[in-house]
């Protein structure tokens, strides 16, 4: 299958250890991929690289087929975009707004900018320089899915939004996904990506630490169990076969990340220490991603 | 072909930038418009050029003044001297000139022993009346035979044939003295002995020449003797010129210069007629007689030189006088010398270009004009003199005046010499000179009627009115007439203080010429004056509309426009990240910032369009409602350029700006750069404009004019268009380039750099 975006050996340095350093990475088409990060992490950094708004230090970046740095034309016409910071030009009002940028892009569909904006309830006789954040970030959003593009890029696209207004973004990122889209969005919220991505890529200090499909979690036979004991053992009993997560002292609970083939080995074991209670937790993507930024460092310790 | 356009235009993009900047385009253009509309339509009802008329009809009065005043003692000096001339110091001059010429005769005719006969006679009768002269003493009886023997040497023949003289008298008498006293020698060296005691005694005595003189009017004598004895043919001729030669010795040295150029036509024309030139004979069929007609055309020649020798001074070119000078126009410096054991400060007139450097500078702020004296050395003040090219000018523009002058003299001399008796009425008590004045101011009267409407650029005396300076032409004529009689009188009162002072003749006359042609405007500082001239002379509609409206006040608000607007386009966008909405479109970044740029350029052209439009407007509103002077003083022509210079100053600041705007992403540095850079060109053209020779002198403070080298707005040269040189249109040159290059770099930057959205 053809990659919608490929990128190789990217660095961009800003000094300080900010930038993005190093990053490959590739997206299928019709991928569903969130960017986490914390602030400053790189992710949109990444993303104006792959928009060719800034040019890499190194290393080049591939939009279906197309080399950034040579075709960012006819790249734009394929990919749609929602900055992280939304501003706009001075104009009368939305409708304005809409209709300049309709000319400027065939791809722009009217009717579904109309459909959009019923179903985001957005007010369109505000000039959008006056416009709240809410607002804007909603003309930006339907500004940019009322655009056949293949692939969308959107910087912390719900950023703003009401939570009513967020379920009618998610019902449309959801019918964009449908379509086949390719969508790479950001977030510093796990809980957002986790609901709706596929795919997972944790950017930290400009590398990418983690990168892994949903699947992947969902699937895997691990277990997260909380045991409380009535006195704490001595974790290193653990190290060897168990995987311990979190150790909180004050509850003298251990959080452990259990295979599923490991279950009657694991009980065995505790059952002979002083445990009065287990707790199964769901595994969330954040532990997922903690637990594996914690091994990489481990690994990195080694 | 659509394909190609979209490359490099983006319509859309154009359509966001102008729907974006709408207002302010609106805002600017429409009220840089109406500014323009309401100041032109005010001017209209000032007629300033009226005030600029009178101005410069007070100017034109005073010019008219001077000339009337300097042509009235120019014509009363050449008709007192060449009275003078006529009366004294000609007749004089030939009185020396023909004794001279006698004199040589008899000595060449002595020392070539042609009278030996007529001495022997001297020697008889002596001889004779000393044995019979009564006297107790020797001594008695010689005085007493020498005055009776003198007095019969008046009926010797070949005396009495010369013209018996008192130089004959005294050579017979030093003779007897000579010849008696020493009778050693012969006849002939004795009477050369005598003959050379008298030539001394007489040059000495009443030609005040030195001891070399005299030795030179000897030799003289000696060698034309010799020549006359070896060609005898020529005598008179050779007489005639040794004469001539010597004519510097023989009349005293006040008015050789002259003299020289008419005394060998006197000469000529008493070897020629003798007696009857002397007599002043009349020919037949004429009115003046021999001697009269030859003094007339002598007279004429000479008040001719007079006034070409003196008159062309006043139009050389003027120049500023740095150093002080003295009332002859000579620089000068203060010498210190001892006197009586007394330090003293005394003035010395420098006599080399190398001691200019002791010259005492005159005050700086004083600014001080040349006076006719003061061009009389123009060399010594300056360090450099008149070209030959500018003499040759101003003797060129002096001539006709000389030439229109000349007839009337002519005429008068002519009149007076057949009339003269008669001519001075002094029975009524008026002395030859008020004659002479009263004669000068009406010719002077009946020639300022043709000399006036030159000053004030019309036909004919009548088309003078009393609109123009509250005269009409023939009052002006009177006026002429007493400008006249009073200069005069000044020049004669000016002339005899300065001759009491101990001054020269000639040095009295410039000094007293000079002050007596000072008309209204010398009596004010020559600072002012000039200054007064200067704004006389000023378009003072294009002062007001070229430089306040065009290049001040009409260039305020496109900057404030251009600094707003280019950073709005590209800047403030990328900061914002409005731009990002754009960008990530299908258009290529060189397209879209082309766009812009196009978009700003063609807004700032429309404003100016309009500017010009209703500029034409107010112009032709105007000059419905009474202005008039715009047909001159601001003509459509004028208006354009004028609006083109703005506009292209106003070009430029915007690429100076919309560069800014490219090279930073944020927009207090695209504002605080391109906009510093625009609003100190502005300040500095503004402050420049003190110095800038568009301002009337009176108003001008040169040392600011430093600030206009540092603005590209004094690219648009409004002083080239006032006074129509060619420097406003190459100096559009410098302000295209400027924004073709500053406009192409700030696409490029934009098209290359990152951009942070």
């Amino acid at each position: 299958m053809k990659e919608a975006i490929e990128i190789k050996n990217i660095t961009k340095d800003y000094k300080n250890e900010r930038g993005v350093f190093d990053i490959n990475i590739s997206f299928k088409i019709g991928d569903f991929c969130g960017i986490i990060g914390e602030n400053g992490a790189g992710k949109t950094t990444l993303l104006r690289l792959i928009m060719g708004y800034i040019k890499a230090t190194s290393g080049n970046i591939l939009v279906n087929g197309l080399d950034v740095k040579k075709e960012q034309e006819r790249i734009h016409e394929i990919v749609g975009y929602v900055p992280g910071e939304i501003g706009f030009p001075d104009l009368k009002n939305g409708t304005e707004f809409l209709n300049l940028q309709a000319e400027m892009d065939d791809t722009f569909n009217k009717e579904l900018a109309k459909k959009y904006i019923e179903k985001l309830n957005l007010d369109m006789r505000v000039n959008p320089r006056r416009m709240s954040k809410g607002m804007k970030q909603k003309l930006a959003l339907i500004n940019v899915f009322s655009r056949d593009k293949m692939i969308y890029i959107l910087d912390e696209p719900s950023t703003g939004l009401d939570p009513l207004m967020r379920n009618h973004y998610l019902d449309i990122l959801k019918e964009k996904k449908s379509e086949g889209k390719t969508i790479i969005l950001t977030s510093n919220n796990f809980e957002e990506i986790e609901n709706v991505c596929d795919r997972v890529v944790y950017l930290n200090k400009g590398r990418i630490i983690a990168d892994f499909y949903k699947s992947e979690v969902l699937d895997s036979n691990l277990e997260v169990i909380s045991v409380f004991f009535k006195e704490l053992p001595e974790i290193s009993i653990f190290k060897d076969n168990f995987e311990v997560l979190k150790v909180k002292k004050e509850k003298n609970e251990i959080v452990f990340l259990i295979s599923k083939n490991n279950l009657k080995k694991f009980f065995l074991l505790i059952s002979k220490l002083n445990a009065f209670d287990i707790k199964e937790h769901i595994f969330s993507m954040e532990e997922y991603v903690k637990f594996k930024v914690q091994k990489r460092y481990e690994r990195k310790d080694i | 072909m659509k394909e190609k356009i979209s490359k490099w235009f983006s319509f859309p993009i154009f359509k966001e930038s102008f729907k974006s900047n709408f207002l302010s385009f609106i805002c600017v253009g429409i009220g840089n418009a109406l500014i323009a509309f309401v100041v032109i339509l005010i001017l209209s009802t000032l007629s300033l050029n009226a005030t600029k008329q009178s101005m410069q009809n007070m100017f034109n009065t005073a010019k008219m003044e001077h000339t009337l005043k300097q042509g009235s003692v120019g014509a009363y000096i050449a008709f007192k001297e060449g009275i003078n001339a006529y009366e004294n110091v000609i007749p004089e001059a030939e009185n020396y000139l023909l004794t001279a010429y006698d004199g040589l005769n008899i000595s060449v005719d002595l020392l070539n022993g042609d009278y030996n006969l007529a001495l022997i006679g001297v020697q008889l009768t002596f001889t004779i009346n000393y044995a019979t002269a009564s006297g107790e003493t020797g001594e008695e009886k010689y005085q007493n035979a020498k005055d009776s023997t003198l007095e019969e040497v008046k009926n010797i023949t070949e005396f009495a044939q010369l013209g018996y003289s008192d130089l004959v008298q005294e050579f017979c008498s030093n003779f007897i003295d000579i010849y008696f006293q020493n009778d050693k020698e012969d006849l002939s060296t004795r009477v050369e002995e005598s003959l050379y005691f008298t030539v001394e005694n007489y040059a000495k005595s009443q030609l005040n020449l030195n001891d070399l003189e005299v030795a030179y009017i000897k030799s003289l004598i000696s060698s034309t003797a010799e020549e006359v004895s070896k060609d005898e043919n020529n005598k008179n001729e050779i007489i005639r010129d040794n004469i001539i030669d010597a004519v510097n010795l023989i009349i005293p040295s006040e008015y050789s210069p002259l003299l020289n150029e008419c005394l060998p036509q006197v000469l000529d024309a008493y070897i020629e007629n003798g007696d009857d030139f002397k007599n002043n004979v009349v020919n037949e069929g004429e009115t003046l007689g021999q001697k009269d007609k030859l003094y007339l055309s002598l007279i004429n020649e000479f008040a001719k030189n007079l006034l070409e020798e003196n008159l062309y001074y006043d139009y050389l070119p003027d120049f500023e006088v740095e150093y002080l000078t003295n009332e002859l126009g000579e620089p000068y410096y203060y010498k210190e010398v001892n006197v009586d054991g007394n330090v003293k400060k005394i003035e010395e007139v420098i006599d080399s270009l190398e001691e200019r450097q002791y010259l005492i500078p005159v005050k700086e702020n004083m600014g001080l004009y040349s006076n006719m004296l003061e061009k009389m050395h123009k060399e010594m003040i300056t360090g450099t003199g008149y070209s030959e090219e500018e003499i040759k000018l101003a003797k060129e523009e002096a001539s006709k005046y000389v030439d229109d002058a000349l007839p009337l003299l002519n005429g008068f001399f002519e009149e007076y010499i057949a009339n003269k008796d008669a001519y001075f009425d002094f029975t009524s008590m008026q002395t030859k000179d008020d004659a002479i004045t009263k004669k000068v101011g009406s010719i002077i009267k009946e020639y300022s009627k043709e000399l006036i409407p030159e000053f004030f650029n019309v036909e004919t005396i009548d088309d003078i009115t009393k609109e123009t300076i509250g005269l009409d032409g023939n009052e002006l004529a009177n006026k002429a007439y007493d400008y006249s009689i009073s200069s005069i009188a000044i020049y004669e009162s000016e002339k005899e203080s300065e001759l009491n002072e101990g001054r020269s003749t000639t040095d009295a006359m410039l000094i007293a010429l000079n002050r007596a042609s000072t008309s209204l405007l010398d009596e004010l500082p020559a600072d002012i004056s000039f200054k007064l001239d200067d704004l006389s002379s000023r378009n003072l509609y294009g002062l007001v509309v070229g430089v306040i409206l065009f290049s001040i006040a009409g260039l305020l608000l496109p900057i404030v426009y251009s600094i707003l607007t280019a950073n709005g386009l590209v800047a403030q966008q990328v900061e914002s990240g409005s731009l990002a909405f754009t960008l990530s479109s299908p258009i290529s970044r060189k397209s879209i910032i082309l766009s812009k740029a196009l978009y700003l350029v063609f807004s700032i052209f429309s404003m100016y369009l309009l500017l010009f439009l209703f500029s034409l407007m107010a112009r032709e509103i105007g000059i419905a409602i009474g202005g008039t002077d715009f047909y001159e003083s601001l003509t459509i022509f004028d208006l354009f350029r004028y609006a083109l210079g703005s506009f292209l100053v106003s070009l430029a600041i915007s690429g100076i700006c919309f560069l800014s705007s490219c090279i930073f992403n944020k927009t207090k540095f695209a504002i605080g750069v391109g906009g510093g850079i625009s609003i100190f060109f502005l300040v500095s053209s503004i402050l420049g404009l003190f110095g800038s020779e568009v301002m009337p002198l009176a108003l001008r403070i040169d040392s600011m004019n430093f600030f206009n080298y540092l603005t590209i707005i004094k690219l648009f040269d409004v002083q080239s268009i006032l006074v129509g040189t060619n420097t406003y249109y190459y100096l559009l040159i410098p302000l295209v380039v400027i924004s073709v290059v500053t406009y192409l770099t700030g696409c490029i930057i934009f098209s290359k750099k990152d951009l942070p959205i």
